[in-house]
């Protein structure tokens, strides 16, 4: 039986959790979900740091994949975490590449 | 192929924003995208001579010069250059006016500020 392809949103976040980026991302992922669509995102920069906000990593249990710089992680001390990839800028390169839309927030 | 554009606005000292996003624009070509990087704004000022590791700060200049060397294309914003004064450019890129840089943009299929 023929499937359709879910169509894909990506989201680039470079900044830390208190930008106000954090809940625009959080509340754009969860709508995309919410209307059927796989939503990929990548942190990189500060944005890293967002996998130690707890909304922000709620959206994994939502069905979102986050995705990170190692590299940028590295720099800033920040742990790895269960359920987040800890990726290079090859992901991104990918993640980019096959979305259907693509936005960032820098 | 996917078109992607990044955009970028902000002067190249008392941030990482700029080798960041260079070195990002790097990655991009790893997957099936034809990249292309704009410098607008207070950016045009990385396409001056400079040695940002005297200051501690990180290189981007041979982040562009890569991105030559893949045939990436590098534009820089005629008016923005002129407002600055910008001349004698360190680097390989295409000077084309806001008007046609607007039409680039348009016809991204991605873009990304930085």
């Amino acid at each position: 039986m023929h499937q359709e392809k879910k169509q894909r949103l990506g989201i680039l976040l470079t900044t830390s959790p208190e930008s106000e980026n954090t809940f625009t991302v959080i509340k754009l992922a969860e709508a995309a979900i919410s209307s059927g669509k796989d939503v990929q995102i990548f942190l990189m920069c500060d944005g890293v740091y967002n996998i130690n906000n707890k909304d922000f990593t709620s959206l994994l249990d939502k069905g979102v994949s986050v995705t990170l710089c190692a590299h940028n992680a590295s720099e800033r001390s920040v742990e790895k975490r269960e359920g987040i990839n800890f990726g290079s800028q090859y992901d991104h390169a990918y993640i980019v590449n096959e979305s259907d839309r693509f936005l960032s927030f820098t | 192929m996917k078109k992607v554009t990044v955009v970028l606005q902000k002067s190249p000292f008392n941030t990482l924003r700029n080798s960041e996003a260079l070195r990002m624009s790097l990655g991009l070509t790893l997957a099936n995208n034809a990249v292309s990087v704009i410098f607008t704004s207070d950016a045009v000022y990385n396409l001056l001579p400079a040695f940002p590791e005297n200051i501690k700060s990180p290189a981007f200049g041979r982040h562009i010069e890569m991105l030559n060397t893949l045939k990436c294309k590098l534009i820089a914003e005629k008016e923005s250059m002129e407002e600055r004064d910008v001349k004698d450019v360190n680097y390989n890129v295409e000077v084309k006016e806001r008007a046609e840089v607007f039409k680039f943009i348009k016809e991204s299929n991605t873009v990304i500020t930085y």
